[in-house]
């Protein structure tokens, strides 16, 4: 598709909205459909209403086209894509499992002991959960492992190079920067490494944003590779049930985190700062559950795929 | 297909003849006043293709005519006979209530 241009010449409007939809789409689509938004364009001026129409077409293609609504992509994506959601959805939990570990440090410390059984029990049951989620992560990852090597001796490398790169970069950096953060904790005193520095809190805020980064283009990568491999029925069917025991033990952790900064939010308030309410906490568990939600909607979708 | 679904007000239009997504707009919006936006009149012509319902013609520039197939026309009939029954039993059942 040549590169359109406006009156300015720069990029019209009209081919800016196309990058809403996948690049197959736009191939086939693309010229008509921006013709027709600058012959509907008044002025040559694309309207607020056109906009959003076009925007949400266009995800709403993505979504299609990757397979995770729709019944146009065979069941084999739609497995495909259920399974790679729950597996974008646990990256969230990674990144809110370190924040809550972060968090619950020393808990027992400022808990009376007799207040600590029940969030003893929940934080057990956070990290058992935490522990089997992860080997229902790994052993999906292991099963990958034959057709994956097939993938790349069969020239592959070349279709996932640049994801895989990409985050390698971003975790190098990261690591770069987390050890000059590190050594230069070494020379501060512990107020000034708990906010009393801001130079240094502004370099710790960039280390986690660069970890964060790392993790969602790690998980990108995974899903651009994993939608290319050759999986056979039976493979597609063990990622299934490893995804359904990951949404569980998702479910767990987020129920078991909840039950556990309320009980220590009412024994011990000043752990989480003193106020009514943990606003960190509450972002955590609302995180938790919208991730876990839509792992389920992942399951769901892969296991109807699989009966179809 | 219900009566107000892009894809029904898409092969209305096309059971006159082949039109490209702007004569389709207007066309659309004259009988039933309605203004489909252009996504989501491309996203209707997306899965009306797919299912083989309508299908692309010689593009002239950028503009590409679509035409109906037999298959759409059969779908399209039989979408239209659903919906004359339910105008009959919904203008009868009207009618005895009134009476």
């Amino acid at each position: 598709m040549s590169r359109r241009l406006g009156r300015r010449g720069e990029p019209r409007m009209s081919t800016w909205l196309l990058h809403a939809y996948p690049s197959a789409w736009r191939e086939r689509y693309g010229a008509e459909l921006a013709s027709l938004i600058e012959a509907d364009s008044e002025d040559g001026r694309v309207s607020m209403r056109v906009k959003l129409d076009v925007i949400g077409a266009g995800l709403t293609q993505r979504l299609r086209s990757s397979g995770l609504t729709g019944d146009e992509v065979p069941p084999e994506r739609r497995i495909r894509a259920g399974v790679l959601l729950v597996l974008s959805a646990w990256a969230a939990f990674v990144v809110v499992g370190l924040v809550f570990a972060k968090t619950a440090e020393h808990w027992q410390a400022v808990t009376p002991k007799p207040d600590r059984g029940v969030p003893a029990a929940a934080y057990d049951g956070v990290l058992l959960a935490a522990e089997l989620g992860t080997l229902a992560v790994l052993l999906g990852i292991v099963l990958t492992a034959r057709p994956l090597i097939a993938f790349l001796r069969a020239g592959g490398w070349e279709r996932v190079h640049l994801a895989v790169l990409r985050a390698f970069g971003s975790t190098g950096l990261t690591l770069a920067a987390l050890t000059g953060v590190v050594a230069w904790a070494h020379h501060l005193t512990n107020a000034q490494r708990n906010g009393g520095d801001g130079l240094y809190s502004a370099a710790f805020l960039v280390v986690v944003l660069g970890g964060v980064l790392s993790i969602g283009l790690w998980t990108h990568a995974a899903i651009v590779t994993a939608r290319q491999l050759p999986l056979t029925p039976g493979s597609l069917r063990r990622e299934t049930i490893l995804a359904a025991a990951t949404t569980v033990t998702m479910a767990v952790m987020t129920v078991g985190s909840t039950i556990w900064w309320t009980s220590v939010h009412d024994s011990a308030p000043a752990f989480f700062g003193g106020g009514t309410l943990p606003v960190r906490m509450l972002a955590m568990t609302l995180v938790m559950s919208a991730a876990t939600a839509l792992a389920a909607a992942g399951t769901f979708r892969s296991a109807r795929a699989l009966h179809a | 297909m219900r009566a107000t679904d892009p894809p029904f007000l898409i092969l209305t239009s096309l059971s006159s003849g082949p039109k490209h997504g702007h004569a389709l707009l207007l066309d659309i919006e004259s009988f039933a006043g309605v203004r489909l936006g252009p996504g989501t009149l491309y996203g209707a012509i997306t899965r009306l293709e797919q299912r083989g319902l309508i299908e692309p013609l010689e593009a002239a520039e950028r503009r590409r005519p679509y035409r109906i197939t037999a298959a759409g026309s059969e779908s399209f009939g039989i979408a239209l006979a659903d919906l004359r029954r339910l105008v009959k039993e919904g203008t009868s059942r009207l009618r005895a209530a009134s009476a």
